[in-house]
């Protein structure tokens, strides 16, 4: 019987296809795993986002109540008139609860997308397999001295072995992360629907408080004053422009509702493995600004009070 | 039209009405009026405010309801994740795989250092 024979140039041409194949299938795992790492930081980031929408959600709905009892004071008996505040009281109270379990729920979603962002964003190296495979290497080097003279396709063997590592690292990250997508895509889904459901109604209400306190400047500080029969401040005209203007800016939770919406559809674009960079980078852009225009906002009822 | 449309429907006009309650053409309807009729608009403003925070906070609790039902697979993925890492850390699956393809380079190495 003939032995079979070694065709060393096909088994190099086959190691260097393993190698190359190694490389690029380490490239499409760990832009996958990227995916994964964008899409959770961007979900902390919306945590983060919500919880100071929440806070100028309360304050523009305590201001209207106090606002609604302030001006039916004067006009009902004093008998009425802690009635009135305790059940006004009580109706904040309950809300200041509802507001308290939306954000405990935060927590709960930012302890989510932390985790998932953890995960995705170890890398071989800095979880030192990288190293321990090197040692492997390194072992097997005294062993067999062949091994670290030996090429293939001009590659040291040593120098193939971190790829390597890293491909399998990363091909278990990535299966374990689709894993999690696969068991959770239902209930992430469900949960980034009701987020945007909850900042929607909290916008909207917003909106409608901003738009009292709006009515009430105008009317205490240009319309009354304009109707009268007494003579107008100097800075009427300007108090005018700008008050004008800032009815117009409701917009910060409805920007926060926006948000929640596109984390969505990145979501939707993660599951069908095709969320960009740019998408990515587009959302993060929008999470940044709505802290600055929550801050815009209060900064712009202050101005109005 | 159903229930849910109703309720947008019903609070988009108690809110008109609670913002119609500070113009200035309302303060000087009032501004003649008798002490009774203006107790009367008082309360009136009141109960169209309070209404507005019970219905919106409906509203929100029915949300929030829903999202806390949806916090025990959140929790247990989690976890999941955090045990994964965990696994990750110790590296001793992933080793394991290193190990065996180590072994077949270490066969392979001879044929290949021969030539």
């Amino acid at each position: 019987m003939r032995k079979p024979e070694f065709n060393i140039s096909g088994i190099r041409s086959l190691m260097l296809m393993a190698a190359l194949l190694v490389l690029a299938g380490c490239a499409t795992k760990q832009a996958r795993v990227d995916q994964f790492a964008a899409f959770a930081a961007t979900g902390t980031a919306f945590t983060k986002a919500v919880d100071p929408a929440l806070t100028a959600s309360f304050d523009a709905t305590a201001t209207t109540d106090s606002m609604v009892l302030l001006q039916a004071r004067d006009a009902l008996p004093s008998s009425d008139r802690l009635t009135a505040l305790r059940q006004a009281d009580a109706d904040l109270d309950a809300r200041l609860a509802i507001l308290g379990g939306l954000r405990r729920h935060l927590g709960v979603l930012q302890s989510y997308f932390d985790a998932l962002a953890s995960l995705a964003a170890t890398r071989a190296e800095s979880s030192g397999m990288t190293a321990v495979a090197q040692g492997f290497v390194n072992d097997l080097g005294k062993l067999n001295p062949a091994i670290a003279k030996a090429t293939i396709g001009g590659n040291t063997i040593e120098s193939l072995i971190a790829p390597a590592a890293d491909f399998l690292y990363v091909a278990h990250q990535s299966n374990v992360l689709n894993a999690e997508l696969k068991r959770n895509a239902p209930t992430i889904d469900r949960e980034l629907r009701l987020m945007s459901a909850a900042l929607q109604a909290l916008a909207t209400q917003y909106a409608s408080d901003l738009g009292v306190v709006a009515e009430k400047n105008y009317r205490d500080k240009i319309a009354l004053p304009f109707a009268g029969s007494g003579s107008l401040d100097s800075n009427w005209s300007d108090q005018r422009a700008t008050l004008l203007q800032s009815t117009l800016d409701t917009t910060s939770l409805q920007a926060a509702a926006n948000a929640a919406t596109s984390l969505r559809t990145s979501f939707v674009a993660l599951v069908e493995n095709r969320l960009t960079p740019e998408r990515i980078a587009a959302l993060q852009t929008d999470l940044g600004s709505i802290l600055t225009t929550i801050e815009n906002g209060r900064a712009a009822k202050e101005t109005q009070q | 039209m159903n229930p849910s449309d109703l309720e947008t429907m019903t609070l988009q006009q108690l809110r008109a009405t609670r913002r119609s309650f500070f113009s200035a053409e309302w303060m000087l309807a009032l501004q003649d009026a008798d002490a009774a009729t203006k107790a009367s608009a008082a309360q009136q403003m009141l109960a169209v405010n309070h209404v507005i925070v019970v219905m919106e906070n409906k509203e929100l609790s029915d949300i929030r309801d829903q999202l806390i039902a949806n916090e025990a697979p959140l929790i247990a993925g989690a976890q999941s994740l955090t045990q994964a890492l965990q696994d990750l850390s110790k590296v001793q699956g992933v080793l394991t795989a290193v190990s065996g393809f180590l072994g077949i380079v270490s066969r392979i190495v001879p044929l290949i250092s021969n030539v």
